[in-house]
């Protein structure tokens, strides 16, 4: 496991990457609850900023792709899917480590005003995997890692408005709705509105599968060996 | 003369960069786009216009506050990178290269917002009242904007901070300016909400341009918008020769 260890060192060694993981989550979980829905605003925000802390850490394999580590690496003794795997997996546990954090202090700020924090943890942890899944498919497409991040950052937005994050899906004409449903931030933001409206925990279970089965679509698109 | 010349080079130096083309042009009318979806006939409340026409005003300004990263770029390229060495010996002041960039710049900036707020008129029918009293705010406003940005690149040691700080200076302006939640009541930030950054001394100034009404606010705005331009120019000046020998 030398690769997920020197993922860590790395990542932690620059103190910026350490406030960029904090800085928004902490900020966001003291935005007061809206008239919808009906959570604090900052906990169905997160899936976006989810989705930005994973491009973040995404990064760094189109780094690795840009200045020629991946193919130092594939005359190395480490396979491919053991480079992924092990990169994929730290970021999974800092973005779980960066959940906890967010679900804790909002325990602590909102109290009773937040449902059920260990559904919403839950809920991010897939999310987090989705979000890493799809930041690795979207870098598989650039070359210029300034490019891909700063469009990403618009395409974020977008995805969040069209999938019900910003506003109501309802709220949209009747095809949209419909097709929407093909993004990932309409499943993470269906998710938290059902933990959010108190209904069963066993509704959770189609957004979750759906998440899950992006996240499984994004890696598969993403993977490819790219050496250039 | 010369400035005229590298001016216009620079523009079409511009012209070819589709990634900021893609940011700053496109992006913002896909978003206005996907905003009409819900804003159809809506009115938006305490200033009686439709929805969409707040949106579009929004959103064009949200987007000049980003503009200034085309400055920031051109100077770090042309005259900070190795390039500066070819730019030093050439027989053309240096300061006459960044006033360039900063013209040029400025024009593109817009250009570009002009755009979108003809797309705005034609496709959803926006109203912004008189279009020359709009083009010279929107000048003014990008005028502003790149100042503060060249301010930042020339201003500070590293690039990579003064990047950092051009996108945390376009967020907080965006969020002082109440695009994504309400600021908290109170006549602190209710001031902190209208005179205390450039989107929204912007959006006081087309909103009064658009109804008729609050016009003191505009001229209040108009007034600071000149003020801040003519510090942000001397420390800008005052910067760039501490900076750029």
């Amino acid at each position: 496991m030398t690769i997920f260890t020197f993922v860590f060192k790395r990542f932690f060694r620059k103190k910026s990457n350490i406030v960029f993981l904090f800085v928004l989550p902490i900020g966001s979980v003291f935005i007061p609850t809206a008239a919808w829905p009906p959570i604090p605003l900052g906990f169905h925000y997160y899936s976006l900023l989810l989705l930005l802390l994973a491009a973040r850490l995404g990064g760094i394999t189109l780094e690795d792709r840009t200045n020629k580590t991946l193919l130092r690496l594939s005359a190395s003794p480490i396979s491919h899917f053991q480079y992924l795997f092990q990169n994929l997996l730290a970021y999974t546990v800092i973005l779980t480590v960066v959940n906890l954090v967010f679900v804790f202090l909002g325990v602590i700020v909102h109290g009773e005003n937040l449902p059920s924090p260990i559904l919403l943890f839950i809920i991010y942890t897939v999310f987090s995997m989705t979000a890493l899944g799809f930041s690795l498919a979207w870098y598989s497409l650039f070359r210029h890692m300034e490019t891909a991040f700063s469009i990403l950052g618009g395409v974020i937005v977008l995805m969040g408005m069209l999938g019900g994050v910003m506003w109501p899906v309802e709220a949209m004409p009747e095809y949209l709705q419909q097709a929407v449903m093909l993004l990932p931030t309409y499943w993470a933001a269906e998710s938290t509105l059902i933990v959010a409206y108190g209904t069963q925990a066993k509704d959770l279970g189609t957004p979750l599968v759906v998440m899950i089965l992006f996240c499984i679509a994004f890696l598969l698109l993403g993977s490819r060996r790219r050496l250039t | 003369m010369m400035l005229m010349k590298a001016s216009y080079f620079i523009f079409r130096r511009m012209l070819r960069d589709y990634i900021g083309m893609a940011i700053l042009l496109l992006l913002p009318i896909a978003l206005i786009s996907v905003l009409a979806l819900i804003a159809d006939g809506a009115v938006s409340e305490p200033l009686g216009i439709p929805m969409m026409d707040e949106v579009a005003v929004t959103m064009v300004f949200a987007f000049i506050m980003f503009g200034g990263f085309y400055t920031m770029e051109y100077v770090r390229g042309d005259l900070m990178s190795s390039m500066k060495w070819r730019i030093y010996s050439l027989p053309y002041g240096i300061h006459n290269h960044a006033y360039a960039i900063l013209i040029s710049c400025s024009l593109f900036n817009v250009l570009q917002s002009l755009l979108v707020v003809f797309y705005t008129i034609f496709v959803y029918n926006v109203n912004w009242g008189n279009l020359g009293i709009v083009f010279f705010i929107i000048l003014l406003v990008t005028a502003v904007i790149q100042l503060v940005f060249i301010n930042f690149v020339l201003g500070v040691k590293k690039y990579k901070t003064a990047e950092r700080l051009g996108t945390g200076f376009g967020l907080a302006c965006l969020m002082l300016g109440e695009v994504w939640f309400p600021l908290p009541d109170g006549p602190f930030f209710s001031f902190l909400s209208t005179y205390s950054n450039p989107f929204s001394l912007g959006q006081n100034m087309i909103f009064a341009t658009i109804t008729g009404e609050n016009i003191e606010k505009a001229i209040i705005s108009l007034v600071i918008f000149i003020a801040l331009a003519l510090v942000l120019a001397i420390t800008a000046v005052y910067f760039g020769r501490r900076k750029l020998i």
